[in-house]
């Protein structure tokens, strides 16, 4: 069943302490980074007056993760509000986040627990939904980057930083959707109907290298890369403008809050 | 641990911030969103000097100096033309929040401006310009316009009885006292034509806002323990005002420099005649066969959320033709009058004032009326050597004049 969407068990053994290292480090620099942020919050002034009064470091955490799932981030009222196309951009990026985040749990604990838990149709319908949301992160990726760098509003003011975060995501969902294309042509694409994104691109890739056993060969390379540049990503969230991830949400609650 | 270069001595960037003030900093997608509405920009042009770099600027000096690193490795040194640069960004605004009201992540920058501008004026580089003189001027005058304290209420006009006790007080605020004497004369006399007894403090000292709003924060203290114990002696349970930069400092500010809740509540004075709109009792008598167009004045619409009341007000008026301008309620556009900017940077000011009204004539309005004295006097100002044909006139002062 793992080959319906999980990817480690292809990867050859000997590059695994080199996949976990770099997950721990990452996980560190993550933690390290966010510790150093939500710290920072803490030293500010309590006003009783405030949305956020009383709240200490544990709270300003909870808020932050649990506003994640609050109407305003899900469904960006105050950007559609403004814009259509960001709105949906930004939903797109959200959605296919969260998407691909639960999905990516989802198959380390399949690869983790002794007891097989999910049916195979389960799995397949899994499958499709993270292939449709990591399509929806992309397509949410590629307005952002057309924005930022072909149409964007004439007032516009650019920060050393700004253009390097959206490409490394963008290279990290990329790079992931290249490594389903070339699983997907080693498998032969049976599946194809439950990966519209991935076989799409595995068909793409047989037909410019046409040969699927150098795609199969080069599939753990990819996947090193990927996983590379997505714990890249992930450690630097901390340490960019990313980390509105979560500031936003609690911004974002208090000006409703205030409002009402 | 290294030290600013500027002050000698190390400064906390986090002390003065509330924790939500120092989350926003953490906030900002730098979508740009802001930078489509800002009215300073319209003039100025200049991006750098604009919500999104004051946000990173201020954010990274935060991480710099407090962060993780910074007490692992000692506090690097801020560069001076870096905290120029920052200092000339938040000077370079008139705080009127139209950036945090169409914010995709509400950072609300109305109140974040004074607190960074504050911490600038704490490390020595701020006020900007000509403001540095206001905390003199505020201190030996009780006024930011230099204006003798004794004339503060020479313009009441002769028709109205001031009360020496009354449940309502009326702060007139430096603005309306001394630069738009027509908008607090008005706003008594509607009063006294609606029967409300008030009352005034005669030795009313500045609200505080044209210091706060600079980041001068030293006298604050002083200023409002004198009014709220001035008006408090006068037994009243609500402070009534006109000035939209009074109230918001009124409502939201002066309790916490007072160090106690006030022994009184504050109200708009649109607010405090609206009832008597809605029971019919204001009757203006002349018909105003004219278009008006109602400005939102920022700190009244952003600021305090007052909005319906002096639209209702005007609805009074017969035969006047009310227009909406292209950006009103919470998206109005900023006269120019704000944060300071008046004294620091004029030209800007003037030109900010001058695109209001090519707004109110682009919808046709002969009359643009508003509700804030320092408006009021900035538009004025601006019509100076202007070939426009709005004539400006404060609310107050267009209804009494049809009484």
């Amino acid at each position: 069943m793992h080959q319906i969407f999980q990817s480690l068990p292809l990867v050859p053994a000997s590059f695994r302490p080199f996949f976990y290292g770099m997950a721990a480090l990452a996980l560190a620099l993550f933690a390290l980074g966010t510790f150093d942020r939500v710290w920072l919050w803490t030293q500010g002034r309590d006003r009783a007056n405030d949305a956020l009064a009383g709240a200490r470091l544990r709270e300003l955490l909870k808020l932050s993760v649990v506003k994640l799932f609050s109407r305003d981030c899900l469904l960006a009222p105050r950007t559609f509000a403004r814009s259509r196309v960001r709105g949906a951009m930004l939903i797109g990026i959200v959605w296919g986040s969260l998407i691909l985040f639960a999905g990516v749990l989802l198959s380390a604990l399949l690869y983790v627990s002794p007891v097989a838990f999910l049916s195979y149709d389960a799995a397949r319908a899994v499958a499709f939904v993270m292939d449709v949301g990591g399509g929806w992160l992309l397509a949410g990726l590629a307005v952002a980057l057309a924005r930022r760098y072909w149409f964007h509003p004439a007032r516009w003011v650019s920060a050393p930083g700004d253009g390097f975060l959206l490409i490394l995501f963008t290279v990290v969902v990329a790079l992931g959707f290249l490594m389903e294309g070339v699983r997907l042509a080693g498998t032969g694409l049976e599946l194809a109907l439950w990966y519209p994104v991935g076989a799409g691109t595995g068909a793409l890739l047989l037909a410019l290298v046409g040969d699927r056993a150098a795609l199969v060969a080069s599939y753990p390379w990819l996947y090193l890369l990927h996983a590379g540049a997505a714990f890249a990503l992930i450690a630097y969230v901390p340490f960019s403008r990313l980390f509105h991830i979560f500031a936003a949400q609690i911004t974002t609650f208090a000006a409703r809050s205030m409002s009402q | 641990m290294s030290q600013l270069p500027i002050t000698n001595k190390p400064i906390s960037f986090t002390n003065n911030l509330t924790r939500l003030q120092l989350i926003s900093l953490d906030a900002c997608t730098r979508c740009m969103e802001c930078l489509q509405w800002c009215p300073v920009l319209d003039v100025t042009g200049d991006e750098t000097l604009t919500t999104p770099e004051k946000i990173r600027v201020y954010g990274e000096l935060v991480r710099a100096q407090e962060g993780l690193r910074a007490k692992i490795f000692g506090r690097p040194e801020v560069a001076p033309a870096i905290l120029e640069k920052l200092t000339q960004a938040l000077y370079t605004c008139t705080t009127c929040g139209r950036c945090g009201e169409v914010c995709p992540v509400g950072i609300n920058t109305q109140r974040l401006w004074p607190a960074l501008r504050a911490k600038m004026v704490e490390l020595g580089v701020g006020p900007f310009g000509a403001q540095r003189d206001m905390a003199r001027i505020v201190a030996e005058k009780h006024n930011p316009y230099d204006k003798p304290h004794a004339e503060r209420f020479a313009w009441i006009p002769p028709q109205v009885t001031v009360a020496d006790r009354a449940a309502i007080g009326y702060f007139t605020g430096c603005s309306g006292a001394y630069t738009a004497q027509p908008m607090v004369a008005g706003a008594l006399r509607v009063m006294s034509a609606l029967g409300i007894e008030f009352t005034l403090f005669g030795d009313e000292w500045c609200c505080g806002f044209p210091l706060f709003i600079v980041g001068e924060l030293a006298l604050m203290q002083e200023l409002i323990r004198h009014n709220v114990d001035g008006f408090a002696a006068r037994g009243i349970k609500h402070l009534a005002v006109s000035c939209p930069c009074c109230m918001f400092m009124l409502q939201n500010h002066w309790a916490y420099f007072y160090g106690a809740p006030l022994p009184f509540d504050i109200i708009h004075i649109t607010q405090l005649v609206k009832p008597y709109v809605q029971a019919g009792k204001l009757v203006l008598t002349k018909p105003l066969a004219a278009t008006i167009a109602y400005h939102d004045p920022c700190y009244l619409s952003r600021g305090t959320r007052v909005i319906e009341e002096p639209r209702a007000v005007l609805a009074q008026i017969q035969g006047a033709r009310l227009v909406e301008l292209p950006h009103s309620r919470e998206l109005s556009r900023c006269c120019g009058a704000g944060g300071g900017i008046r004294r620091a940077l004029p030209e800007v000011s003037i030109e900010m004032a001058r695109n209001l009204m090519r707004e109110a004539e682009s919808v046709g309005a002969e009359i643009l009326a508003i509700d804030c004295p320092a408006c009021y006097e900035r538009l004025h100002l601006a019509q100076q050597g202007w070939d426009g044909k709005v004539q400006v006139m404060d609310l107050m002062q267009l209804v009494t004049g049809l009484l």
